[in-house]
């Protein structure tokens, strides 16, 4: 089993070269946009951009992120490969206004 | 306001049932008073610590830039699953010799594990209460603007009140268990608990790519479970569960549950 560990530790990530890029930004504690589109069966990069000054934490249960984001700060996320379908995102901080959906298609 | 009502009241919601848990169980055993004090202690120092870590987290956000927070995160997930895994061993291991200890009127094996109780009960309060407190200085801005400093006070105080009726109702209604029943669930719930944060850990890992997902998406069960609604969203919480998990994940846990099957059968059999 450590062994076995070991190994799964070392093994090298998966790395894809160009990488499809997606913004979204939080203001007011509402993401602009709130519903975007991601390319399907592939990684791509999330990026998360928080313009208010309260934390935020960036979270979906579907896509399995669970980040904080500082106040002014940008988080970047490497996401998928996600089968096609819609997958919600929302503020756990403030999830009565910040709530999303990406579409992977 | 709503949201500050139920943010406080879930972040704690899971600390309450471990202290909760192991008040509980405690009291059963008519342990002494410092066990309790023990147990009290390891809250308090957990209130602290994270009133002091969000303090930091909030003055010095860099930290936030790196991997810090998430390696922070993963420690104390990593300790409270060692010791819940172990309180419940060791839990296992006397819950068969109680009559007799409790004869004997010898509780010392326990006296030894006060310090992990308290450990654990601090760690509990912990992993949710610095995102709390996180979470309630950009609140208290936001009110402060807003001039409503004394409704976020009325609702944060109202959401630990909620935390501490659940915790009430979660004693009162343990009595009518028999104590071999409330030990079995109890202990089924913190292995549960204690496999979520191993998927949270792992979660964690693949995100951060210090592990490989080896297979994302490996099966896709959000048809039959979406964990949405009131009651999924428990669920969830309590589980770690995720509908569309990675190979690496599954192994994981497999390999967690089957450590623990091992271990609780060694215990069982040389008691």
């Amino acid at each position: 089993m450590r062994i076995f560990l070991a190994v799964l530790c070392f093994l090298p990530s998966l790395s894809i070269a160009a990488e499809k890029v997606i913004e979204i930004r939080i203001k007011d504690h509402v993401f602009i946009p709130s519903k975007v589109e991601a390319p399907a069966n592939e990684v791509f990069q999330l990026i998360v951009i928080n313009e208010d000054a309260a934390f935020e934490e960036f979270e979906s249960k579907r896509m399995i992120i669970e980040k904080f984001v500082g106040p002014k700060k940008t988080l970047k996320l490497k996401v998928g490969p996600l089968k096609p379908g819609e997958y919600d995102f929302f503020g756990e901080f403030h999830p009565s206004t910040a709530q999303g959906i990406l579409t992977a298609k | 306001m709503y949201s500050s009502f139920i943010i406080v009241f879930r972040e704690s919601f899971e600390a309450v049932l471990i202290v909760g848990i192991l008040s509980a169980f405690l009291s059963q055993r008519h342990e002494k008073k410092k066990a309790f004090q023990y147990l009290g202690l390891g809250v308090a120092a957990g209130l602290l610590l994270s009133v002091l870590v969000g303090v930091l987290l909030w003055k010095v956000q860099d930290l936030l830039e790196g991997n810090f927070l998430e390696w922070f995160q993963i420690g104390v997930m990593a300790v409270a699953m060692a010791l819940i895994v172990h309180m419940c061993l060791w839990m296992n291991k006397h819950a068969r010799g109680l009559k007799k200890e409790l004869e004997v009127g010898a509780s010392h094996a326990l006296e030894k594990n006060y310090a992990s109780l308290a450990v654990l009960a601090g760690l509990a309060v912990l992993r949710e209460g610095f995102e709390t407190v996180l979470f309630l200085f950009g609140s208290l801005m936001e009110a402060e603007a807003k001039g409503e400093m004394g409704l976020l006070a009325l609702t944060v105080l109202a959401g630990i009140a909620a935390s501490l009726v659940l915790w009430f109702l979660f004693q009162k209604g343990l009595r009518f268990l028999s104590f071999k029943t409330f030990f079995r669930i109890t202990t089924v719930f913190l292995l549960i608990t204690a496999g979520s944060l191993l998927l949270n850990i792992t979660n964690h890992l693949i995100q951060m790519e210090v592990l490989p997902a080896l297979k994302p998406n490996i099966w896709d069960t959000s048809g039959l479970f979406n964990g949405e609604g009131g009651f999924g969203k428990v669920i969830v919480e309590l589980t770690g569960y995720q509908a569309s998990p990675a190979l690496t994940t599954v192994l994981l846990y497999a390999a967690f549950w089957a450590t623990v099957v091992f271990l609780f059968k060694e215990t069982s059999s040389k008691a």
